[in-house]
């Protein structure tokens, strides 16, 4: 009876004192910071670029099943299908597209889809994906159309197509320089269309576009103002 | 308890054999040799070994601590795999069993025996460095940092027990061969288990490994530093002696249901 209380206490002192050490030499491992990739760096060729992926996807397994924000769900979730191979990032997008039609960040999902062919597991229409836009902010507005624009070169879209997917820009005048490129295109489309009313408001926010700032410079030039006014607060609570 | 001391002297005995007095010789020369080693340091350049051994804040290490610790280990092997089957072969074990002596008895007593010969080993060798470096460089090692560099012995514990239990399944050069195997795997899948570690749970490769560690003693918690107040030294003394029991319980089965004949 004896033997057998001292064996069962030894076991659960060899479980108890072993975790202890276990998370002491992790939690002194990552004061120093080991580096992964040092380690991974001494397998061989031939397996490496098998271990590396096997653990980038389990990290991103991790990361996913720790996110709570949608955002961080979507990226991190897309960052996943991709390591995961075509197939998987098809679906991925196609789920992401159904569970979050309007966050910024489906933007991809959107992209691939837009104008797909038939059979594919979903097909974005051109208003539709208009659409979309409206609910993203600069500058992922600007990546979203140019990713759209991209997406209907791929699939050959006519003139007449690209035309009528770059239109909205038309609506309203442009606030960056980056959205140079994309007048540009219209009016070179709407002057092969022969379309002269397009051509003229693409060529007049084309000539704005040269005059107006980056977003990078804006984005600079706001935040400088904001330190000067933090500055100026400060300088006032200190007299 | 009185039993259990007859066995262990019959054990430490041994010492005054003209081949255990060399041994301690040697355990001289070691000391000797050691001396100069300076304090164990590692860089990120040591890959691995820099995160499975952590060597800031506590008492310093010395490398020679750890050759004298590593020899330690080879007489538990020497002395731990041959006692037994020895006894068992020249058939002193029924002479000794006709007594009034218990079979977990004369374990328990061989395993103290052993355990005496490696501290006797370890303390010779460590005072003879401690003295050489006295008498080379004229300083005192502080007694934290002795103390530190003894409480290496506490991974010969278990590892003794894991001879011995080996010895009462096997013969003497069998159970060194295993025993000396058990020790290389122990250290491979310690480090095996804690690089699972520090990679991200999701791999379904983490379990197994872990479960897997579980049978093998991480002699790397043993080189770790910690502060001599505090949690780290109570689970590192209770590890030691958990494993040691545990050996010293599957050792004792085996010896309660083996024929002896």
């Amino acid at each position: 009876m004896l033997s057998t209380i001292i064996i069962v206490a030894a076991v659960v002192c060899y479980f108890v004192s072993e975790a202890i050490l276990r998370q002491y030499v992790l939690f002194r491992a990552g004061t120093q910071s080991i580096s992964l990739s040092t380690v991974l760096e001494k397998l061989p060729a031939e397996i490496r670029e098998d271990v590396t992926k096997r653990i980038t996807v389990a990290e991103l397994k991790d990361q996913l099943a720790a996110a709570t924000k949608t955002g961080d769900i979507i990226n991190i979730s897309i960052a996943l299908a991709r390591e995961q191979g075509e197939e998987q990032l098809k679906k991925k997008y196609a789920e992401i597209i159904d569970k979050y039609p309007n966050a910024p960040e489906s933007e991809p999902a959107f992209a691939y889809y837009l104008r797909a062919p038939k059979g594919a597991l979903k097909n974005i229409s051109i208003p539709r994906y208009q659409q979309f836009l409206k609910n993203l902010k600069e500058p992922q507005l600007f990546n979203a159309w140019t990713n759209g624009l991209s997406r209907l070169r791929i699939l050959n879209a006519s003139d007449a197509e690209l035309l009528e997917y770059l239109k909205p820009l038309l609506q309203a005048p442009p606030k960056y320089h980056e959205y140079l490129s994309l007048y540009t295109e219209i009016t070179e489309i709407a002057f092969e269309e022969n379309v002269q009313t397009e051509e003229l408001t693409a060529r007049k926010y084309e000539e704005l576009c040269e005059k107006l700032p980056f977003f990078d410079q804006k984005l600079a030039k706001k935040y400088k103002n904001m330190q000067k006014k933090k500055n100026a607060k400060t300088g006032k609570k200190k007299k | 308890m009185v039993r259990i001391f007859a066995i262990f002297e019959m054990t430490v005995k041994k010492i005054k054999e003209p081949a255990f007095s060399l041994l301690f010789v040697i355990a001289a020369v070691i000391g000797y040799c050691v001396s100069g080693m300076g304090a164990m340091a590692l860089s990120s350049n040591d890959g691995l070994l820099y995160g499975l051994i952590s060597l800031e804040k506590g008492q310093p290490l010395y490398e020679g601590s750890v050759v004298i610790m590593f020899m330690t280990m080879i007489i538990a092997i020497f002395a731990g795999a041959t006692d037994i089957p020895k006894d068992i072969d020249s058939r002193m074990i029924m002479l000794i069993l006709g007594k009034p002596i218990h079979r977990i008895e004369y374990l328990i007593g061989k395993y103290l025996g052993i355990i005496a010969i490696c501290f006797i080993f370890f303390i010779t060798a460590g005072i003879t460095a401690i003295a050489v470096n006295f008498g080379t460089t004229g300083q005192i090692m502080p007694v934290k940092v002795i103390i530190r560099q003894l409480l290496l012995m506490l991974a010969v514990f278990p590892f003794a027990a894991v001879t011995l239990m080996i010895s009462c399944f096997l013969s003497d050069i069998g159970a060194m061969i295993i025993a000396s195997v058990y020790l290389v795997l122990s250290v491979f899948i310690s480090s095996i288990s804690m690089f699972v570690d520090m990679l991200p749970k999701s791999l379904s490769v983490v379990s197994v490994v872990h479960f897997a560690a579980y049978l093998f003693p991480n002699y790397f918690y043993f080189f770790n530093a910690f502060r001599f107040a505090g949690v780290v030294i109570v689970a590192l003394t209770l590890y030691s002696a958990s494993m040691t029991i545990i050996f010293l319980a599957i050792a004792a089965h085996r010896m309660n249901t083996r024929d002896m004949n």
